[in-house]
């Protein structure tokens, strides 16, 4: 099988009765065969792009296209049954009355008694499901319905998949192994696959590319690392990591902040002196025992594998730094510290950006 | 829309026809029984409601958080009573306490010619007679929302020093507060729906005046007027539970917690003692003296030659009524789940109101209708207005149908409710045409919803008197009328096998229902 280009172009919806558009102007092109997340918090509109390209829902503006056939767009609407896009629900909507072998049957059809064999031979063996598939959806566990639904989607050899916050009915524990798994799935199928998170563990473990979204717009698309990396504005920051934003004065080396000169890579001809807004993840940061430190120890939470710690600095501003516990290193609550950072380049913001 | 219009015709109709004022009956009746009349019908109400309301909540109570020795039995068995019409209870109990009763002859026999009961056939007789039949109600309703929070609230009760007593009056009944109003308004549904019970028991109310009037005094428009004044009442009851329901918060439960309250072992068995005494009066006593009173029947030869053949007559027309009841419920909430037009839906609730209106009001809001009907087609056929279809089968079924859409519509559209939107679109995204969905998701995604929506159809339609008798066809005679004519006549013995044929199939289509957990489902 193989996946087919997915385009989307300037794509507008909007709910009658709700104030903003749910989407709005959103433009995105997955390669054929690659994995994309979409990132946001929930209200964003991602679920909404998703039913769009699925044909569940009519687009206002723009155009969507599949492997260069336009599915929506100006006069044109392939009804979802027509699109052969698959569609795999946040609970699974696997029928309760069939068991995994007729669900995964149920959108083959059209195939011959040959061909529908072989078809469910290809995903069983693909999801690794021989030995549930004489089970009904009530027998398995949310992981196992998630690889049947999928399964069923990935069956019709449909080019696209797309998932509603397929991890969201998994345990917490097998999150990364789940994750893991479909990512390995959904490579060796080649299928094109887009996937709903809000996690953004989830969305950078899975996924090829990223697109992290608010309030209906597109922030920023890129790999993950280029997202974790350097965030497109303190909102994708603030979503992707715990991010500190200390404010601070253009330098020569960087920016100046009341806990010294952060290393920064700055636009060119900002004169020195502009403020700025230096923006450090807390695992960029650590307290260090200073009898004439000027900051305080407010709060230690031991994870096991990390400590947080909750520091607040001469000016009253708290910051969090997140400390491996392997580290062995310990300061107790209340106890004056300085703050060391260890990042070698800081992504800054102008003090606008960050109001907004 | 059409469906629904149909459905909701007569009730409309009574509206329209009572708009017509006939000041003369009104004037009669307000001169010599209405004062009497409203006053019956309320304090009859208000019995019920406290009786069956203290009976249902208690043993809701006793059941969902305590453990004691038949709990497991009575879990089920105290809902049978609902398979007993309540005229049937009536003419037991009458028989039974009556002057010429067993009991009062043992208590003369024993204490002498001055022992005696206060007279059954008193307000206090009815009001204990509908609250031993209409009890299961409040207590299915009260006893599932006890069993979702009551042990949990019993045990942070505990923690924080209160009795369970206390935990009982100040948390979990305000919050079965919901549960209870719904439950006492579908007992008070019935309760003001009745009127086999109460004419055996001499009790004018509304619903026997709406009868009366209609035949005796064959005033069409006055007994709409008076119909109108019942459905006012119904309305007002349908209007409590939807509020009820509205509030009531929609908790997960944690099904398979089966902890219960450990209490000492004098109170385990009083508790067993309480249910069994309810189960006993409700159930045991009236399906016994049917029972032998039957045989006593069947040794002196009294049983009609006619009985199977009722009987067949009975089942016919209920399962008839069924399926048209059903397949008319499964269009309405098919509708109401495609479209969102609030003129349709206003349309549906009043067509859903038929359940809370009695079978007499009913029944006259039919016969309104098809009156109309059979004028317009007697002029089309340009003879002189011919009882076409007033006076037929389809009639009679026509009346069911109202009167226990609602009946079916709950279950069918709880079923509907479980098929998720996301069902119907994965199935698209699957490349399913509209038509396969209905085939190969939802019907069998629907068949146990069916089954007990046209069981419990099957089941009302077993009890209906009222608008069975203002509606049947001349001869067409079922169980529940057989029962009802032979109950007026004072004729005990011989009401009594066709009231075990009721009971006998009510009790098991109910207590099969119970028991697979689909009546909760069903309950409207």
């Amino acid at each position: 099988m193989n996946g087919l280009r997915l385009s989307i172009n300037g794509v507008t919806k909007r709910y009658p009765g709700s104030a903003g558009p749910a989407v709005e102007n959103v433009s995105l092109d997955v390669e054929a065969g690659s994995i994309l997340g979409l990132l946001g918090p929930s209200g964003a509109g991602k679920t909404t792009l998703l039913r769009l390209i699925a044909g569940f829902e009519r687009i206002d503006a723009g155009k969507i296209t599949v492997g260069g056939r336009t599915m929506s767009g100006p006069g044109v609407n392939v009804p979802a049954e027509s699109r052969g896009i698959g569609f795999v629900f946040q609970q699974s909507a696997l029928f309760p009355h069939l068991n995994a072998r007729q669900n995964i049957a149920f959108g083959l059809r059209h195939l011959s008694a040959v061909e529908r064999m072989a078809a469910i031979e290809r995903v069983v063996e693909l999801c690794a499901l021989k030995p549930l598939l004489d089970r009904y959806p009530h027998q398995l566990s949310g992981g196992e319905q998630q690889r049947v639904a999928l399964a069923r989607a990935l069956a019709r050899d449909s080019g696209v998949v797309l998932l509603d916050e397929p991890m969201s009915n998994v345990d917490v524990r097998l999150r990364a192994v789940i994750a893991a798994e479909l990512r390995s799935i959904l490579c060796a199928s080649h299928t094109t696959a887009v996937f709903v998170t809000h996690d953004h563990a989830d969305a950078f473990a899975i996924a090829d590319r990223v697109a992290v979204m608010r309030d209906g717009v597109i922030e920023q698309v890129g790999s993950p690392h280029a997202v974790y990396g350097s965030p497109a504005s303190p909102f994708v920051a603030r979503f992707v990591s715990d991010a500190n934003f200390l404010p601070g004065r253009h330098c020569k080396l960087g920016v100046e902040t009341e806990i010294g000169c952060l290393p920064c890579a700055l636009s060119e001809g900002e004169p020195i002196g502009t403020p700025l807004v230096a923006m450090v993840r807390a695992d960029e940061l650590a307290p260090e025992y200073d009898p004439n430190g000027t900051a305080t120890v407010e709060q230690a939470i031991f994870t096991g594998s990390t400590v947080t710690y909750s520091v607040r600095t001469a000016s009253g501003q708290l910051l969090q730094c997140v400390v491996p516990s392997a580290w062995n290193h310990r300061v107790d609550v209340g106890a004056p510290v300085r703050i060391v950072a260890r990042a070698h380049s800081i992504r800054c913001f102008s003090p606008a950006e960050l109001a907004g | 829309m059409l469906l629904a219009a149909i459905v909701a015709a007569p009730v409309i109709a009574i509206a329209v026809a009572a708009m017509e004022p006939r000041w003369e009956v009104w004037r009669h009746l307000f001169e010599t029984r209405l004062a009497s009349l409203a006053w019956n019908t309320a304090r009859l109400l208000v019995g019920v409601a406290l009786g069956a309301g203290v009976l249902g909540v208690l043993l809701g109570w006793l059941i969902a958080v305590h453990s004691f020795p038949g709990r497991g039995f009575f879990e089920w068995a105290l809902v049978l009573p609902l398979a007993i019409p309540a005229y049937v209870y009536g003419f037991v109990m009458i028989a039974f306490f009556d002057f010429t009763g067993p009991v009062q002859t043992w208590m003369r026999a024993t204490a002498g010619p001055g022992a005696g009961l206060p007279d059954i056939r008193s307000y206090w007789g009815v009001v204990l007679t509908m609250s031993l039949v209409f009890y299961p109600y409040v207590y299915l309703l009260t006893r599932s929302a006890f069993a979702e929070r009551g042990i949990v609230l019993v045990e942070a009760a505990k923690s924080l020093g209160q009795s369970p007593r206390t935990a009982f009056w100040r948390l979990a009944l305000p919050l079965a507060r919901p549960a209870l109003a719904s439950g006492l308004a579908l007992a008070l549904m019935e309760t003001l729906a009745d009127v086999g019970t109460v004419s055996a028991f001499s009790y004018d109310t509304f619903s026997t005046t709406v009868y009366r009037v209609w035949f005796g005094m064959l005033d069409r428009t006055a007994a709409s007027q008076i119909a109108l004044v019942l459905i006012l009442f119904a309305a007002a009851l349908v209007a409590t539970e939807r509020f009820a329901r509205r509030r009531a918060a929609h908790t997960v439960s944690d099904a398979r917690r089966t902890r219960r309250i450990e209490v000492s072992r004098g109170k385990r068995w009083l508790s067993t003692g309480v249910c069994a005494a309810v189960l006993g009066v409700a159930f045991v006593l009236p399906a016994t003296m049917l029972v032998i009173w039957t045989a006593r029947s069947v040794r002196a030869g009294t049983v009609a030659s006619s009985y199977p053949s009722l009987v067949g007559n009975t089942l016919m027309i209920a399962v008839a009524a069924a399926v048209i009841t059903v397949g008319a419920a499964v269009l309405l909430a098919y509708t109401a789940r495609r479209l969102r037009s609030r003129r349709l839906r206003a349309l549906t609730a009043v067509a859903l109101l038929g359940y809370a209106i009695p079978g007499s009001v009913v029944a006259v809001g039919v016969l309104l209708v098809l009156s109309f009907a059979d004028r317009i087609a007697g002029a089309a056929l340009g003879s002189p207005p011919a009882f076409l279809i007033t006076s037929s089968v389809v009639a009679l079924l026509f009346a069911y149908t109202v009167r226990f859409v609602a009946a079916a519509y709950y279950p069918v559209q709880a079923g509907l409710a479980r098929i998720s939107p996301a069902m119907d679109e994965s199935a698209r995204a699957l490349g399913a045409t509209p038509r396969r969905i209905l085939r190969e998701v939802h019907a069998p995604m629907l068949r146990g919803s069916l089954v007990a929506a046209s069981i419990l159809v099957v089941v009302e339609v077993l009890k209906e008197l009222p608008a069975t008798m203002l509606i049947r066809p001349f001869g067409f005679q079922t169980l529940a009328v057989e029962v009802w004519e032979r109950t007026n006549d004072a004729m005990w013995i011989e009401a009594a096998p066709p009231s075990l044929a009721i009971v006998v199939l009510g009790a098991l289509l109910v207590g099969w229902l119970t028991r697979t957990g689909a009546r909760q489902r069903a309950l409207p």
